[in-house]
Formats: C-alpha cells, structure tokens, sequence
C-alpha cells in the first residue's frame, strides 16, 4: 500500500472505525513507514483532544420552549390547563349557595307576610273598635 | 433494533397520530444531543444553536407524516437540524484563519489550568474554522459517535462522501493543533 491510500485509511483507523483485511494492510504499513506512524500518533492525540471538549450547558426550560413553537405551529393552545376542581368541592359551594339563597327569600317573604298581617290588623282595629294603633306596622317595620 | 429505538418508534407512532404527549417525549429524549450538536455547529453560540432546536423540532412534527418506519428517528432528526443550521451558515460571515500564537497565561493562572483552557480554546479555534460540512462529519463521529452510515443518513450523503469528509476534516485539525502538539499542550 501507498502512503496516501493508508493516510486516507488512518483517520478512521485512529477512531477505532476500521476493521478486516484493511486494518491489517494499515496496519502492516505503519510497521513499515516512520511517516504514517507519526501522522497516526497525532491523529490519536487530536482524537483525545477533540473529546476533551466539554459539552455545553443545556439551557433551562428548552422542553417547554420547544413544546410552545411546536404547539403554535400545530395550532393548538399553548397555554397552560387549568386544574380540575374536584367535584365534591363543587357541590358543597352550590349548597352553601343555596341554603344561603333560601334564608334570603325566606326571610324577605316572612317580612312581607308579617307586614301585610300587621296592617290588616290596625285596620281592623280602626274599623271596630275605634282605636287608632298609630300604625304599628310602620312602627315595626318601618315606612 | 435496540431498546431505544423500540421506544422511539413506540413515541412516533404516537405523535403521527397527532398526539403532542408522545412527541414531547421524543423532544425530551433527543434535545440535549441535538442542542449540543447544533451549539457546535453554530460556533458555540448558544441563542443560535437554542433557535435552530426549536425549528428543527417544529419541522420534524410537521414532517412526521413522511417518516418512514424503517429510518431512525435520530439521524432523521439530525439531518433536518443539519439542512437548517448549513443553510444559516451559509449567510453568516466566514472567520478569520486562525492564528499560530498561543494564548499566554494569565497573571497567577497555575500550569494544568493553563493547558487546559489552551487546549480547550484551540480545539474550539479549529473546530470553528473547518467548513460546515465537513465540522458537522466530524462532530456527529467524534461527540455523537454516530456510525459512517449513520452519519451518511444525518447529512444525507454517501458513506464515502463521510469518510472523505472526515479525512479532510480530520487534517484540517490537525493542521490548527500542530502547534499545541509541538508546544507540548495536547
């Protein structure tokens, strides 16, 4: 073999990458020639060089950054989903809501019916017997 | 097919049928090495490199349909990143050749912090002055230790055109870290 056929063969000898009959013709080459044998030692100290080479930090958060161009580009909501209120939680807010809500009617219609059975009883009071009450249904409830 | 790529074909038969969960999971499976990949593409900068992942995902959730059983979804994936960042690097301004000089220490910088961070940025120096081309070969074989026909299917080329281009590249290294060499650094 030639020096420039093995040189083409040494990089990926130097990676570990060649195997068979071409890596024992390589390598019965560099036995041979003092030339390619330093040519291959600094490839294998470049090699180890190379890998040296410390990885970058991966940013923070690229998931959900990636996710967010991805989901704009589907089309789709981006935004984060609301948490599920549970169901037992609902219902007692609904019953409070309602016991609440009948106490109010119930005592605004009490009040009407209260007035209304005062007033009927001053007239009352008025007509037989003659005895002014001086309105006490007002008086009670107000004008 | 290892356990791996069983997972992946598990996670792309679901987001082909437009299920975001499943893609989310490929996503967090390959965006650190795609991240990496792409930061040393872009000569370590790491806004583009963090661009070009985004982009790079929301065309393989576009191009899911045309994804064929049989490929692996990561030389796939690294082959859409490659198009992308090659086509940005294309407009962007080529570096000065690199100078020979070595960086001096700096005032009461110990010896081994010193080799290390000379080697460090010579390294960095010679990986950012190869063509794009044939950086992205180099990179794919020497941090991904992708296989040739794995790097041949990423950059969407033959296994000879990868091991010419690895050849090259290879050389072209050698060239910038000769001096470190001599210097005693590497």
């Amino acid at each position: 073999m030639k020096c420039n056929e093995v040189r083409r063969q040494l990089v990926a000898l130097a990676d570990g990458r060649l195997g068979g009959s071409q890596r024992d013709s390589v390598l019965a080459h560099l036995r041979e020639c003092a030339g390619c044998r330093e040519l291959m030692r600094s490839l294998e100290a470049d090699a180890t060089g190379l890998r040296q080479d410390e990885p970058p930090e991966v940013p923070p958060f690229l998931t959900t950054r990636i996710m967010a161009r991805v989901r704009e580009a589907a089309g789709t909501s981006a935004g984060p989903v609301r948490a599920p209120v549970p169901a037992r939680r609902l219902i007692a807010t609904a019953a409070v809501i309602l016991a609440a809500t009948g106490i109010w009617l119930g005592a605004s219609l009490g009040r009407v019916i209260f007035r209304q059975e005062f007033e009927y009883h001053d007239r009352v009071a008025v007509m037989e017997c003659g005895l002014p009450l001086d309105g006490l249904a007002n008086q009670l409830f107000g004008e | 097919m290892n356990p791996t790529e069983d997972e992946d074909r598990l996670l792309v038969t679901g987001a082909q049928a437009g299920d975001l969960s499943a893609f989310e999971g490929l996503v967090r499976r390959h965006q650190e090495a795609l991240y990496c990949y792409l930061y040393r593409m872009c000569r370590r900068n790491s806004a583009e490199a963090e661009d070009l992942s985004q982009e790079t995902f929301v065309r393989a959730w576009q191009g899911l349909g045309g994804f064929r059983a049989e490929a692996r979804f990561k030389t796939w994936l690294f082959r859409i990143g490659t198009n992308l960042c090659i086509n940005r690097l294309k407009r962007t301004k080529r570096l000065d050749p690199l100078t020979e000089e070595i960086p001096a220490p700096r005032q009461d910088e110990p010896e081994e912090a010193h080799r290390r961070r000379v080697r460090s940025e010579l390294v960095r120096a010679a990986l950012d002055r190869l063509p794009a081309d044939q950086r992205s070969a180099l990179v794919l074989s020497v941090y991904e230790e992708l296989s040739y026909d794995e790097i041949a299917e990423a950059m969407g080329k033959s296994p000879a055109s990868v091991n010419a281009l690895l050849y090259r590249a290879r050389m072209g290294v050698r060239r910038y870290l000769g001096r470190a060499h001599e210097e005693g650094l590497l």
